[in-house]
């Protein structure tokens, strides 16, 4: 992940580091991104967003 | 009968003020189009001036940014503005919720206590921003690739389009983007968020009376 992008997200505005920690802990905001993850690769995988 | 639109947008942390002044351009068309818009701006966005303005004016379209989860949606400081199981006047108003999860329950809530149609996520709103525009939002390349799209919901019903319409064009601007940001020509931070995107795309929802206009 780039150092110059942020994410604002459930509350939070996470940068690198933070995201990193967030997932390590396995809390809320971790398995979200986690998940988030997951279904953006199995998108790419099926190519769903160039489906009509 | 001339027609509404009730506003909140809180500024107490960096996501509610992107939200803050991306809304304004909602603010904008809305004038345009000569709506009478009732702007519940920063430490206005709050429970009492919200319900004080939701009898007063009785909007045709509601139009929330803040944070939220699958049950409330908040103004500033995390005050709750719309919580299941409170009522408020919101009976016969088409909502877009710009927050977190409220498309989870709240938004079927509201259905069955009268609102027209709801606009929301029923997962997390994520917003990719660029830490060095924190102090210009407006001019955030990245945070436009987010909430242009959004803020096309809004755009759409009050230029009198259906709610479905409006849904359909602002997912259809977030397919356009997500396809720009995963383009061979997109930067690494573009290519990075695409992720982001692609979540606020699958997870935006609508509920009601799709046919609904203003």
């Amino acid at each position: 992940m780039p150092n110059d992008v942020n994410m604002a997200i459930g509350g939070e505005t996470l940068n690198r580091v933070k995201i990193i920690k967030h997932i390590e802990q396995e809390d809320e905001i971790g398995q979200t991104i986690m998940t988030v993850e997951w279904e953006f690769l199995q998108q790419l995988a099926s190519r769903a967003i160039y489906q009509k | 009968m001339s027609q509404s639109l009730l506003v909140t947008r809180s500024n107490h942390d960096e996501a509610t003020n992107y939200l803050y002044y991306w809304s304004a351009m909602v603010i904008k068309s809305a004038k345009k189009k000569k709506f009478s818009v009732y702007d519940l701006a920063g430490k206005k966005a709050n429970k009492k001036e919200f319900d004080r303005c939701l009898k007063a004016t009785k909007p045709t379209i509601l139009f929330l940014n803040g944070h939220g989860n699958a049950t409330t949606i908040t103004g500033q400081d995390l005050e709750p503005l719309l919580e299941v199981g409170k009522k408020a006047a919101v009976a016969g108003t088409i909502i877009y919720a710009r927050s977190c999860d409220a498309g989870i329950t709240l938004g079927k809530t509201l259905i069955k206590d009268g609102v027209k149609a709801f606009i929301g996520y029923n997962q997390k709103f994520i917003l990719g921003y660029t830490p060095g525009r924190l102090s210009r939002p407006l001019t955030d390349p990245m945070a436009k690739l987010f909430l242009e799209p959004s803020n096309l919901v809004v755009i759409s019903l009050v230029k009198g389009q259906t709610v479905q319409t409006a849904q359909v064009e602002s997912r259809q601007a977030m397919r356009q983007n997500y396809r720009k940001m995963t383009a061979v020509t997109a930067s690494k931070l573009e290519k990075y968020a695409a992720r982001w995107l692609w979540n606020n795309y699958k997870s935006q929802v609508l509920y009601g009376d799709a046919k609904a206009a203003v």
